[in-house]
This record gives structure tokens, sequence and C-alpha cells, in this order.
């Protein structure tokens, strides 16, 4: 199964953290390298493998373009700024520790990169629609339909308070795991499931109350 | 992918609703990937960076010299000169004899003068009585302390003109 993302959904049956809590820390610290398939090209990059880097790039810039895109209402800023955060882990990478997975360390670069530009550029961000949104031809009924369903979801999702709003779309377009929301938003596993149920059931409420 | 984590505790509706958001298109018009990865190539340059203590490895060794420079100047500065022991064998000379010191002499004041008196000197010589000197027997000016046997020898006509000069000394005194 590829999802949007276009990433295979494979995850292990047990997860590192459950593996530690019965007690197998020299397992689940064995099985985080194992699930984590970028420590092995930031190891090659370490030992000084320039396409190393090549490849992670290849791997990730469609995620990070597209969470920047949510940020930025701009395709080309969009690119500029996956850009700037490749630029950016080019030059951390090796000091990264590895605390936590490499893509969720790219995806903090690039919500960080993401806001940095959003604060320099407060007065040129057009609003919700989308500066490409009028080059885009709907090319029938059923794509103006969806397009304006896509519209009306997205704009309910702006309503969400910030946490909600991140685990969120975090979740459900990035498709992270919620170990890797959690890092990113800076709570625990548990409090990120809590913000995206709350999430989902607030989403329902501002649609419904919409449609009445 | 849908993890069955997030449906838990979601009713159908919001089960729904979660599919829905999983079936939007992304934003915007995606870029080409190829164009994007080599753009990102060319910003980030051909060399592997390397970590800063891997920067400045050069101020290992000099560090290392100049600490060992620093430890090896206190160390000499606070030495003493060693003392060399010269062997008299080694050196094939004849050690020369080591002369004891003198014996310890005391200085006695006596009778006005200072008189140094050894160890080997007798102290029996030293001893005096309480004789005046126009009082000594015989001419010589002392009795001898440590025999006094003669005393035994004189006869009575010696010691009547004894005690005579002894009574005559008394009333001359007195």
């Amino acid at each position: 199964m590829v999802n949007q993302s276009g990433k295979s959904g494979v995850e292990p049956i047990v997860d590192a953290t459950t593996l530690s809590t019965l007690g197998a820390p020299i397992l689940a610290t064995a099985m985080t390298e194992a699930v984590d398939p970028d420590r092995e090209l930031v190891e090659r990059f370490r030992a000084g493998e320039r396409t190393a880097f090549d490849l992670l790039v290849r791997r990730h810039q469609k995620g990070i373009w597209r969470m920047v895109r949510r940020y930025i209402k701009s395709d080309a800023d969009a690119s500029d700024v996956t850009q700037q955060v490749f630029v950016r882990a080019f030059k951390g990478l090796i000091s990264f520790r590895g605390a936590s997975s490499v893509r969720s360390w790219l995806f903090r670069i690039a919500i960080n990169c993401s806001l940095t530009w959003i604060r320099d550029h407060k007065y040129e961000q057009p609003g919700e629609l989308a500066e490409d949104a009028l080059t885009e031809e709907p090319t029938g009924l059923a794509n103006i339909a969806g397009s304006q369903e896509g519209a009306r979801l997205r704009a309910a999702i702006q309503q969400l308070p910030p946490k909600q709003k991140l685990v969120l779309e975090l979740r459900v377009f990035d498709d992270l795991p919620f170990k890797e929301v959690a890092e990113l938003a800076d709570c625990s596993e548990n409090t990120a499931k809590v913000n995206f149920h709350y999430a989902v059931k607030r989403l329902r409420e501002i649609l419904g109350a919409e449609r009445e | 992918m849908s993890d069955p984590d997030d449906l838990v505790d979601l009713s159908a509706e919001e089960q729904k609703l979660v599919a829905r958001l999983r079936a939007l298109p992304g934003e915007g018009r995606e870029p080409d990937w190829a164009q994007l990865e080599r753009e990102i190539h060319a910003a980030v340059g051909p060399q592997v960076p390397l970590p800063w203590w891997r920067q400045l490895r050069w101020l290992v060794p000099i560090g290392a010299l100049g600490a060992f420079a620093v430890i090896v100047l206190v160390v000499l500065g606070h030495r003493e000169p060693a003392r060399v022991a010269v062997s008299a064998h080694d050196a094939g000379v004849t050690t020369p004899a080591v002369d004891h010191p003198p014996a310890k002499a005391d200085t006695v004041w006596l009778d006005g003068q200072a008189v140094e008196v050894g160890d080997e000197v007798d102290p029996s010589v030293l001893i005096y009585d309480d004789v005046e000197d126009g009082d000594a027997v015989a001419g010589t000016g002392l009795l001898p302390a440590d025999d006094l046997r003669w005393v035994d020898a004189l006869d009575e006509g010696a010691l009547d003109r004894a005690e005579h000069w002894l009574k005559k000394k008394g009333h001359g005194k007195g």
C-alpha cells in the first residue's frame, strides 16, 4: 500500500517503545536502528560518502515539500524553503545524534524554516487561496466539486487550535506515526493521540455547523 | 495508510471524515522532483562537512606539544641541582684521613686566670683545701689531701707544738 506521501506503509508489528517497557532495552535499541532506514545513509554520509545525502534528499524531498507547502501558499517559495531545509540538514547531519528518526529531524527543520519564512514574509503571504489556484484548470464538474470539498475541509482545519491542527496534519497528511508526531509537537505520544481525537471531533463539529 | 490507533474511540462518521482527509490531494502543484534534487545538490556543495573537532584536528598535536613543553619547563624550574657523589675508589684517589675533632676542653677560672682542663687532667689535682698561703706545711703550700697517713706518724712533741701554734693563732685572730 502506498499512501499520499508516496512511501510504503510497512510498520513493525511491535514498536521500540513497547519493547523498552517490556524490559528489553537492548533489543529496543537495535530495533530503533532497524526501523529507521535512514540511519545507514547517515552513517555513510558521516564516513564521507557524499552520494548518501543525495539518496536522503530523493527519499524525503516530496514529504518535506508537501509539509512546507501547507505553511507557505506558493509552490515556488515552498521549493526554495525545501532547498533551505536540506542545506541546513546537510550542515547539521554530522552532529545529528539520532535521538529521533532522521525523518522527524528533517520535519523539525522544515517546520522551523517554514515559520522563519512566514515571519520574514509576513506581509507578502496570500490568504487562504493559493496563488497557483487561479492557474489550475479543472477538467470537469467532478474536479470542481472535489476542489470545493477539499477547500471546505482545509478551511475547517485552519479553524482548529494550533496543536490539534499540527497533530492532525502530521498524522493524516504526512502519515507520521504518533511517536514522531509527538516529537514534533513537543508532547507525549498519548497527548498526541488525544489531540488527534479531539481534532477529528472538533473538525466534524465545524463541518456539521457549516451544513446547518 | 490507516493506523488502528487513529480509529479508536472515533465514531463511524468521524472515521469517514479521517478517510476523506486522507483522500485529499496535496496542496499546490508539485515541482519537478529531479530538478529540485539537482538544485539541492548544487546548493549544498560537493564536500561533506566535517565536525568541528575534525576541523580543528591540527590543534591537537600543537596543543599536546605545547602542554609537554610547559610541563618540562615547570619540572626543570623546580628541580634542585643533583649532588654528584664522587667515589674515591672510582676516582683512583686515596681518601684523606679524616681528623677526629679535638678532645673537648673546659676552661676553669682558677686564681684569677683561665685554665683549660682536658679529659686527661686528673681531677684530684684540682682539689684544694682551705689552707691559706701562709699556712703551708713543709713549704709546699698544699697538704696532700688524698694521703693523710702522715698524721699518724707525728710524735707527741710535734702534736704539742701544733696545739701551741693553733692556740697562738686563735688568740691572734680573736
